[in-house]
């Protein structure tokens, strides 16, 4: 899933907005979305061919396309130093 | 936003110079364009951490580094291998405290005998698990300390120098498109290699050599550009997700692995051990694809075929379930491997206070060139992150110590421009650069591959070409235009120094031109110039 959406950045729209930082390895853990309604990381669901819906995390902040917010809130640049979580959008 | 020492990466080398830092009495300002310890190499490391404990065998750093001299092919810096080496035990006795959990027999922590080592030295966390052990644990210990600030999702775009002094630097906060300014008494590169330059590499997205270009355009010099260490049996077919492609390497040091060519005869005479160094082994490789030895997809065979599966299962646990997920069986099939481009030698040339040469800017861990020569002994990449990353610490916060806390002035603003710029979609050019690096200036290198390479590097702008504000919001190209432009200038230094190099040493293998050459046991140093970059010796 992860290699096709870099192919799609590369080859069709480089603005769509991904996160990851291993590409395969599953070390980072940074490519987590949601795909058919459940939570997996994006590097180690293969893709089939069928219809996928993907979406962002349901329940973190949106901020933009597959990107949520998911660094720690006090390691955040408007650092909350509280664990909770703002609810999704 | 002010502090006394600014770290630029947030792997093992920033961790632990943060945390050396704090302890020293500074405040610390700890930044990562990705998440605080989950972006770097560390992270990913699978592998061994050499130190000579003399818990498996009587040892003595001395002995670490004569072979850590050997493997690097006369280019060592011996100092800087030389603290490398010596400051390696106190590290991993500071990382077994703080609960790293380094895999133990019931009287001491084990040490097993890499490629290029005299006796056993090397420590690994099972199963597999060295990287994320180790990030976990460095986390742990920063998250206890208030001294230390950490930001993630902070791009540094550029250092901020004034009258020949860093002083802090530029970033962008990634998420939100904010431009900022990090004033700081001392700042430290950590930001770790370059190995995203070439198509098949074993990093994470982050190290596109970001630290070289900002070391190169805050003044400072580069060493060693043309060693990048490419580690002969990465991955290579069947697909394998979920798994670092330098996976092999444990495996290979617990159950030995005959590595095969396409005609299933050993070509290095290993007779099952595990002893070729990297720059050997990966040659090696290379030379029976090129003789039509090669497997299906271009590599060798590698096979524990001779392994029983509860001899892999003891070893490796639920690593062998994951192999299974995608259909690999080692009791039944061997799988192919060839070499990926793995760690860079080269680097921010520092002293042994980890100190560059613009004042006040430090540097740590794979950042820094010079302690492998042309060619880094196993198990030496994350003793070096933890070595280098302490001393720049504690030298970065003596400074600061006596340093005031500095202001940026307006007129030396160097961040991003204003300035829109227009271009095809730069992920594409990331990808052609990848493409080209991959071809002409991987391990097996010409002077004519080189030239071609330097012209299409060329083509993709100036080397020093300006980088746009992001828009407001997550800008994902806004993040390609600046890794290209980072990418380019440092591909150049690579290209330019290869082509220089005319000879054969280590990970820098030049088939017109073979063989080591006494006239060029010196370094390279990389500096830009008005004129673009420039070479001496």
């Amino acid at each position: 899933m992860l290699d096709a959406l870099r192919w799609i950045r590369i080859h069709r729209d480089p603005s769509l907005a991904i996160r990851f930082s291993c590409i395969n390895a599953n070390a980072c853990k940074e490519c987590m979305i949601s795909v058919d309604g459940k939570t997996v990381y994006a590097c180690t669901t293969r893709l089939t061919e069928n219809e996928m819906a993907l979406e962002p995390l349901p329940n973190k902040t949106l901020i933009k396309d597959l990107v949520t917010e998911i660094a720690p809130p006090d390691e955040r640049l408007k650092a909350t130093g509280s664990s909770a979580e703002p609810a999704g959008e | 936003m002010q502090t006394d020492v600014l770290i630029v990466g947030a792997g093992a080398a920033g961790m632990y110079a943060a945390i050396s830092a704090a302890r020293a009495g500074s405040q610390v300002m700890l930044v990562d364009r990705s998440l605080i310890g989950r972006g770097g190499a560390t992270v990913m490391a699978q592998m061994t951490v050499a130190a000579a404990l003399g818990e498996e065998a009587p040892d003595h750093w001395e002995h670490h580094l004569a072979d850590t001299l050997a493997a690097g092919r006369g280019l060592c810096d011996p100092a800087l291998a030389r603290l490398l080496c010596e400051d390696a035990p106190e590290c991993i006795r500071e990382m077994d405290r703080w609960g790293v959990g380094w895999a133990r027999n019931t009287k001491h922590i084990r040490q097993v005998q890499a490629p290029g080592h005299d006796r056993p030295r090397c420590v690994y966390v099972d199963f597999v698990n060295t990287g994320p052990a180790v990030s976990k644990t460095l986390r742990a210990q920063l998250n206890r300390i208030p001294e230390i600030r950490r930001i993630g999702e902070l791009v540094v775009t550029d250092l901020a120098v004034q009258d020949g002094i860093c002083v802090g630097a530029h970033a962008v906060h990634v998420i939100s498109g904010e431009l900022l300014s990090l004033h700081a008494k001392a700042t430290i590169i950590a930001t770790g290699g370059l190995t995203r330059l070439y198509q098949r590499n074993s990093a994470s997205i982050n190290m596109g050599g970001d630290g070289y270009a900002l070391a190169l355009r805050a003044g400072a010099e580069l060493v060693d550009m043309e060693f990048v260490q490419f580690f002969p049996i990465g991955h290579l077919a069947p697909r394998l997700v979920g798994m670092d492609p330098i996976m092999w390497d444990p495996f290979r040091y617990k159950l030995g692995g005959k590595l095969l060519n396409a005609e299933m005869q050993e070509f290095l005479n290993e007779d099952g051990r595990y002893v070729s160094v990297r720059d050997q082994a990966t040659h090696a490789i290379l030379a029976e694809v090129a003789a039509g030895r090669g497997t299906p997809h271009g590599g060798a065979w590698l096979s524990f075929r001779h392994c029983s599966e509860a001899e892999l299962r003891l070893a490796f646990g639920p690593i062998i379930d994951r192999l299974a997920e995608n259909g690999i069986d080692l009791t039944r099939q061997a799988i192919e491997v060839a070499p990926i481009a793995h760690y860079h030698m080269g680097g921010i040339r520092a002293d042994t206070d980890m100190q560059t040469s613009v004042p006040h800017l430090f540097a740590a861990g794979e950042a820094v060139g010079g302690a492998s020569g042309a060619n880094r002994l196993s198990g030496n990449a994350i003793t070096e992150a933890f070595t280098f990353g302490r001393r720049a610490g504690l030298r970065a916060a003596a400074l600061a110590a006596k340093t005031a806390i500095p202001s940026i002035r307006q007129e030396s603003e160097t961040g991003p421009s204003s300035v829109p710029v227009s271009r095809p979609n730069p992920a594409a050019e990331i990808a052609r650069l990848q493409q080209v690096m991959n071809e002409h200036v991987g391990p097996l290198r010409t002077r004519s591959g080189l030239e071609r390479a330097l012209e299409q590097i060329t083509e993709l702008g100036p080397e020093c070409g300006t980088l746009p504000a992001p828009r407001a919001g997550l800008d994902p190209e806004w993040l390609d235009l600046h890794d290209l432009r980072n990418m380019r200038l440092v591909a150049e230094c690579i290209v330019r120094a290869a082509l220089a190099r005319e000879e054969s040493r280590g990970a820098h293998q030049r088939q017109d031109c073979p063989g080591t050459s006494e006239r060029w046991q010196n370094h390279q140093r990389v500096r830009l110039a008005s004129d673009g970059v420039r070479l001496e010796r």
